[in-house]
């Protein structure tokens, strides 16, 4: 590759990088909004140059997600949400640097992994998507349910409660199969369903505001040292194992058209606490919580790149946005990129090294601003997160209603804090409703109604058995928890 | 009335709303055999069976040992606080209705500097103008840099 | 949504509504510059259209156009947008099937017959397509399999034009098969390729890169008449079957157009079609020129609206 090309695309790695991390880091911008945002200004630019600055958008919004999430309980994109859990215990206890440098260390190391699958494998991967019918995307939703029974902690009914509420929360809009209107009322608004960013956006960071308005002491905020520290090599050893997980989950994630970001954070969030020696740790600010799941929705931000380069199918919003991006420079994506363009997917590759790397120096350099920011007083702290609320969510599609669908799910939020229901089994049932609904119904018109497809499909009857496995192990779990805690003291 | 009597109740009462209108759902030609009603309904009732059975759990453990549920919430008991709450969410919907008129910046303003004075409990300079340069740097963040249209309001006629 | 919650909620969500609806968009851009508004969001499909016809639009007809994406509510806002617009020719809509669909299905502020159309200026060329690699030749063989076995369709989302083809396709053949849909093109096409389905409907332009890689084997165009591209590839009608469809792609602005506004673009799209450059533009996106001045495009968006209508209240989508 020529210096001039480099020259090119380097500066773009990083300018997108910059730009990702910004957008991912507000909440309500999601990825393919950040990226969306960016494509009107990359159609003068050289193709490459262009394509490289959308994508390593994309690697940087995955890693600003977690941010917020971290920081303000918030989190930045979808993708995040399983973050939120251990991050914000890490900040609670004064950690917040530490999490954040999980955090950007573990995207590294997952955004290389995803790079090293896309650049060696992309041809070949291409049959992961096409492997996925119907009956295996229904069967990917139900694992990704299961992980509700562990993330139920105290309740497993409440966590369940809160699950199904969820799945309710996505019936809302236009059916999948007959195209009538559920739920909506008549509003155009609500046609294309309620964006789960909205729900969490919501849940947790209005939720969080309302909460702590009534509450009678005002803690002071925990002094910040504004020093960013990076994993130990003890720490090292011990994120290693939930990092690996995460990038083998997030690679697969990635490939598999509708399966994205969230689904896979969730599944490598669960995968790592089951694998974990000290289990008790996680929701209490385990590094390995934050791991893992950062790992994951870095190695999808590369791997989505597999089935939009080898087959030309975007796999999720921000692939799809990526897709313009090429049409714009008439690039057709598909089988004959590599051949046609060879020039084009090799500058994407070098520029996405370029943006991992850019992702770890942008990154640490942001933190102690990002800090910083929220060590501020209270007061002032709360009510700059309520602007920056209503200002991001205002802009998924610049329409006040969301603002007020926000504000409607930050009072669910407070209610289910009050009453002591988990808020994330409702968001996965948000994020994984429609995905299981529409698959389900879609198996059975092919199978003529006929439930055997899901077990005759083998990708989809393996996942159910292991869905079937979680949910007897986490169940048994909760027998014995509950067993060994009746007479001793409540859990905190 | 324990929480968990209440949440239950609650969700009961959810259940039941969604069904119905689940079961209003209009049939249509081109429906499968599970149709868009089929999973809602199924939804309202598993819904139901959970809220019923935290009700019948929370009568028993309530004659058992009275209270313990709530221990572990950090809400406190609702009445005191809740009229602090709704003040917190009222800012927002205030928000929502002025911004149309005064837009975006103004409103923004107002909001930072109600939400600073609601929790602070003092009024001073020092939060008129972080409210206002806070407004202006989310302008520049939001308009200017990513390029979204938040309301202009009545300003954008007169200029 | 109000479903969960308490009456003080859905006070908010009244007083929500209301802000909403008071919430006047008007445009404050300088005369002499055209804007194009479109529902697609930015790198979606009418907004690529957009930004690639500009420059030969500014060489035919002069002035300054720039896009506008005015996204949500399927296409809801952009239409309320152009609706409340001065009709002075500054604002147009990029018309696409979706605002009429959004139109019947749902109840936005404005309707497409709130709208004027303008003119038309392509077709997106519809075809039915297998796998390279499956067991059918020919749409007959197809209809064959729905015939006497199960046979599995498939239409890229459940309320849609493409929907509305393999429906009546059905019906016209006389056949069962079974139709299902999914979340946009690129999913469908996943289960053509590995087998799940046996035939997919959709836009040329979202299979050619699969097209162009030989795997996937046109079976019919669904249209009037053959594709240059495709001189091989007969429509329906010529297989037998009286089914064509126009899935259009045009501009309308808000009611009240003057006659000289409509007059100019009636001069310059046929001028814009024939532009060389263009044309190969055009062509290598497989959309298929399509003028028609205001007076036929109003005509025509009358009958496709009835039609569309038809379908939907048939098959019980709407009542």
């Amino acid at each position: 590759m020529s210096t001039d090309v480099l020259l090119l695309i380097v500066p773009a790695a990083f300018g997108g990088v910059i730009w990702g991390i910004f957008g991912g880091a507000l909440p309500g911008i999601s990825p393919s909004i950040t990226m969306a945002l960016l494509l009107p200004l990359t159609y003068g630019m050289d193709p490459t140059a262009a394509i490289v600055m959308l994508a390593a958008t994309y690697v940087g919004a995955e890693y600003g997600g977690s941010i917020p999430a971290i920081l303000i309980r918030t989190p930045g994109t979808n993708a995040a949400a399983a973050t939120v859990v251990d991050g914000y215990a890490m900040k609670e206890q004064g950690r917040a640097g530490e999490a954040l440098g999980i955090s950007l260390y573990s995207g590294f190391v997952g955004g290389l992994f995803g790079l090293g699958v896309v650049v060696l494998l992309a041809e070949p991967l291409s049959t992961v998507a096409l492997a996925f019918t119907p009956p295996a995307y229904f069967a990917l939703g139900v694992l990704g349910l299961s992980v509700i029974a562990s993330l139920a902690r105290e309740s497993l009914v409440k966590g369940l409660m809160a699950g199904v509420l969820g799945l309710m929360i996505a019936t809302i809009g236009t059916d999948p199969v007959t195209g009538v209107n559920r739920f909506t009322f008549g509003s155009p608004e609500l046609l294309s369903g309620i964006p789960p960013i909205l729900v969490m956006v919501g849940l947790f960071a209005v939720g969080e505001l309302l909460a702590q308005s009534g509450e009678i002491g005002w803690r002071q905020a925990v002094p910040e040292r504004a020093r960013i520290r990076f994993p130990g090599p003890a720490l090292w050893r011990r994120i290693a194992l939930p990092q690996a997980i995460g990038s083998v989950i997030g690679a697969f994630e990635g490939m598999m058209p509708g399966g994205g970001g969230a689904v896979s954070s969730f599944l490598a969030y669960n995968e790592a606490r089951r694998w974990s020696r000290r289990q008790d740790e996680f929701g209490r600010g385990s590094p390995e919580g934050i791991a893992a799941p950062e790992a994951a929705n870095n190695t999808v931000a590369c791997t989505a790149l597999v089935p939009i380069l080898s087959l030309g199918i975007p796999s999720s919003n921000s692939a799809a946005v990526l897709l313009g991006g090429f049409l714009l420079h008439g690039l057709i994506p598909g089988p004959m990129l590599f051949v046609s363009h060879s020039d084009v997917v090799t500058g994407l590759f070098a520029g996405l090294l370029a943006a991992n790397i850019a992702m770890v120096i942008v990154g640490y350099l942001m933190m102690g601003p990002c800090i910083w920011l929220v060590s501020r007083p209270r007061p002032y702290l709360m009510a700059f997160i309520y602007a920056l609320v209503v200002s991001g969510v205002y802009a998924i599609e610049t329409s006040l209603f969301h603002v007020g669908v926000a504000l409607v799910f930050g009072v669910v939020g407070y209610a289910l804090r009050y009453f002591e229901v988990p808020l994330l089994p409702m968001v996965l049932g948000v994020v994984l409703g429609f995905m299981v609904e529409s698959n389900y119904r879609r198996a059975l018109v092919l199978s003529g109604g006929d439930h055997m497809t899901f077990l005759q499909d083998p990708v989809s009857a393996a996942f159910l058995t292991v869905a079937l496995l979680f949910l007897l192990g986490s169940t048994a779990r909760h027998a014995l928890g509950t067993r060994r805690r009746r007479g001793a003291e409540l859990p905190v | 009335m324990n929480r968990d009597l209440a949440l239950g109740t609650s969700g009961a009462v959810i259940a039941g709303g969604y069904y119905w209108l689940a079961a209003t759902i209009p049939d249509s030609a081109l429906a499968d055999a599970v149709g868009p009603q089929g999973l809602p309904i199924v939804y309202a009732v598993v819904l139901l069976l959970l809220s019923l059975i935290l009700v019948a759990r929370s009568l028993r453990t309530a004659n058992l040992e009275p209270r313990t549920q709530a221990l572990g919430s950090r809400i406190p008991a609702p009445g005191f606080h809740l009229p602090r709450v709704l003040g917190m969410l009222a800012i927002g919907v205030v928000y929502i209705a002025v911004v149309p008129w005064l837009g975006y910046v103004v409103s923004l303003a107002g909001l930072l500097f109600a939400v600073t004075w609601y929790l602070g409990g003092v009024i001073s300079r020092t939060i008129a103008i972080v409210a206002v340069s806070g407004a202006i740097v989310f302008w520049l963040l939001f308009v200017r840099l990513l390029g979204i249209a938040h309301p202009t309001g009545v300003w954008g006629q007169l200029f | 949504m109000t479903v969960f919650l308490g009456g003080s909620v859905s006070r908010v969500a009244v007083l929500v509504l209301a802000a909403l609806g008071s919430a006047c968009a008007g445009s404050t851009e300088p005369r002499r510059v055209v804007t194009l508004v479109t529902h697609s969001s930015p790198g979606g499909g009418s907004d690529v259209f957009l930004r690639e016809m500009i420059p030969h639009l500014t060489r035919v007809m002069g002035g300054t156009f720039i896009v506008q994406n005015i996204q949500g509510g399927s296409g809801a806002k952009a239409m309320a947008a152009v609706a409340g617009a001065r009709p002075d020719g500054t604002l147009v809509y990029a018309t696409t099937p979706t605002f009429i669909y959004t139109s019947l299905l749902s109840d936005p502020a404005a309707r497409y017959t709130d709208l004027e159309p303008l003119v038309n200026l392509f077709f997106d060329p519809e075809v039915l397509y297998t796998a390279a690699d499956s067991t059918f030749a020919t749409l007959g063989d197809v209809l064959d399999r729905a015939r006497t076995g199960r046979g599995r369709w498939g239409a890229a989302n459940p309320a849609s034009l493409e929907r509305q083809v393999m429906e009546r396709l059905k019906q016209r053949a006389g056949v069962a098969p079974a139709i299902t849909t999914f979340e946009g093109g690129g999913d469908m096409l996943i289960n053509v390729l590995n087998h799940t389905l046996d035939m997919g409907v959709g836009e040329l332009q979202e299979i050619r890169a699969q097209l162009d890689a030989g795997r996937l084997r046109l079976l019919a165009i669904v249209g009037d008449e053959r594709l240059p591209q495709f001189p091989d590839v007969a429509t329906l009608e010529e297989q037998g079957i009286a089914l064509a469809v126009r899935k259009f792609r045009g501009l309308a602005g808000p009611k009240g157009l003057p006659a000289d506004v409509i007059a100019a673009w009636e001069a310059a799209i046929p001028k814009l079609l024939d532009d060389p450059t263009y044309r190969q533009l055009y062509t290598d996106n497989s959309l298929q020129p399509g003028f028609m001045p205001h007076a036929e495009y109003a005509a025509f968006m009358r009958a496709f609206g009835a039609e569309t209508e038809a379908f939907l209240k048939q098959s019980g989508v709407i009542q």
